[in-house]
């Protein structure tokens, strides 16, 4: 079979990166060629990242960087971290706009499902919320067990075991475990519960139904 | 279409097999063409409370395994037409039972009578999981103690996951209660959970009462289901639980108050 005239494949290099740490182009042209000048063979043909950074919202003109550049036989293949007129400048010129790794905001945490229980949960059975809070609209009774990794909000009586924060998640701190028990006349009625992250803050709410 | 209701408990001793001879025997006399199944294979003792023991000849493992028809292993009740016994047998253990041999039994009996009784077998293991599977009402069979309302919440949530009707999101199994062996003496001086007490727990209808008896002993040895007994209070009360079970709004009786 012919192979395809084109084949997109994803594939990572290294570059170098150059920091432009100044607008003045006659410093940049003197310093870079003191630069060179100590490994002639090295920089020949070498392709390189712009890091525009340090000058901030100072205006640079690209055009002639890349010439400077290039009659140094340099190749700028994009910028970065550059403010948003230059990365405008760039991208009328041709310039890919590169994200250095350090630049990637972090991922928001997965949103936290909560699940609502609207029966009894009875002896034997357990529920666990993965990645979520619980909620119980409903006795848990003996020998019952309850698991979350986010918090658990029982409306009725805990006779059983309750875990909230199960996979030690520190911002279940944020929404504290709360109990809501009816009071029963039953002695049995206390339950225990246990959290595996022990600086959750505990708030235990009674209410008389 | 035939109403599969199951006895069950998840302890034993509370009166599984008493109620199920009780309310098999009630639902006959109200006129309803009904079978009543022992599941309790190796162990069986359905056929001693409904006194016909020494007419089994085949049995309900006899029909799974095809070594005999329908006809041939059920039970006509001497007393009342309507009622059918399928025995369990004795000399086989729960292994014994597979779920399509169950389900094929049920079905075939779905056509002819109107009400299926499975007394289940005490525990969760495979026989009282037979029995419950198929359900479409569960009589949950609890005596006011701790030990056998704990069990009766564990049952209770197993018809809730494992049986049929769970596992393939229809409706859920109709719940009810049943009280067996109350003493309303011993509940008065705190001895006995009340009735309240038992439904605070468990939070399902209740279907009867049924108060502790002499009766109930001398009906079992005698091989004579209680409710026959129409002079004795558990008799009586498993009367209106057989109404109950027939959607009539049947108050609890005064001597339990």
């Amino acid at each position: 079979m012919q192979k395809p005239s084109i084949e997109l494949k994803g594939s990572s290099f290294t570059l170098s990166v150059l920091h432009i740490n100044t607008t003045d182009l006659s410093t940049l042209t003197s310093d870079l060629d003191r630069k060179l000048s100590q490994a002639p063979q090295f920089f020949i043909g070498a392709p390189l990242v712009l890091n525009l950074a340090a000058i901030g919202e100072d205006f640079i003109d690209l055009v002639e960087l890349k010439s400077l550049l290039l009659s140094r036989e340099l190749i700028i293949v994009g910028i970065t971290g550059a403010c948003k007129t230059l990365v405008e400048q760039a991208k009328q010129h041709g310039f890919a706009v590169l994200k250095s790794g350090k630049q990637l905001e972090a991922l928001p945490p997965p949103p936290r499902a909560t699940r609502i229980v609207k029966q009894n949960i009875r002896s034997g059975q357990q529920i666990y919320v993965k990645d979520g809070d619980l909620i119980v609209i409903g006795a848990v009774g003996n020998g019952a067990e309850v698991i979350a990794d986010g918090s658990i909000h029982i409306y009725g009586a805990l006779r059983g075991k309750a875990m909230a924060g199960a996979a030690g998640d520190k911002q279940a701190s944020s929404s504290p475990i709360q109990w809501i028990l009816n009071l029963f006349p039953l002695q049995d009625n206390i339950g225990y519960q246990k959290t595996f992250n022990m600086n959750i803050p505990q708030r235990v709410v009674v209410f008389d139904f | 279409m035939a109403q599969i209701i199951v006895v069950t408990s998840g302890k034993g001793g509370v009166g599984k097999t008493t109620s199920s001879a009780a309310i098999a025997t009630g639902l006959a006399l109200k006129g309803k063409k009904t079978v009543v199944i022992d599941f309790d294979i190796g162990l069986r003792n359905l056929d001693l409370i409904m006194g016909c023991e020494r007419r089994v000849v085949y049995d309900f493992v006899n029909v799974i395994n095809g070594e005999a028809n329908l006809n041939q292993a059920l039970i006509k009740d001497k007393r009342c037409d309507n009622l059918f016994i399928l025995p369990a047998s004795q000399t086989r253990d729960k292994d014994a039972l597979t779920k399509e041999g169950v389900g094929q039994v049920l079905s075939d009996l779905a056509k002819t009578f109107e009400y299926i009784v499975c007394d289940s077998p005490a525990g969760i293991e495979a026989g009282a999981m037979m029995a419950l599977y198929y359900a479409d009402m569960a009589i949950v069979t609890t005596n006011p103690e701790v030990s056998s309302v704990r069990d009766s919440d564990r049952i209770l949530g197993i018809l809730q996951s494992k049986s049929k009707r769970a596992e393939e999101n229809l409706e859920p199994i109709q719940e009810l209660l049943l009280l067996t062996r109350y003493s309303p003496k011993r509940v008065k001086t705190g001895e006995m959970l009340s009735v309240d007490d038992v439904n605070e727990i468990l939070a399902i209808p209740l279907v009867g009462v049924i108060p502790e008896s002499q009766s109930v002993l001398k009906a079992s040895n005698s091989g004579v289901p209680v409710i026959l007994d129409q002079d004795s209070d558990a008799g009586l009360a498993y009367s209106d639980a057989v109404d109950r079970i027939l959607g009539e709004n049947v108050p609890l009786a005064l001597q339990l108050k």
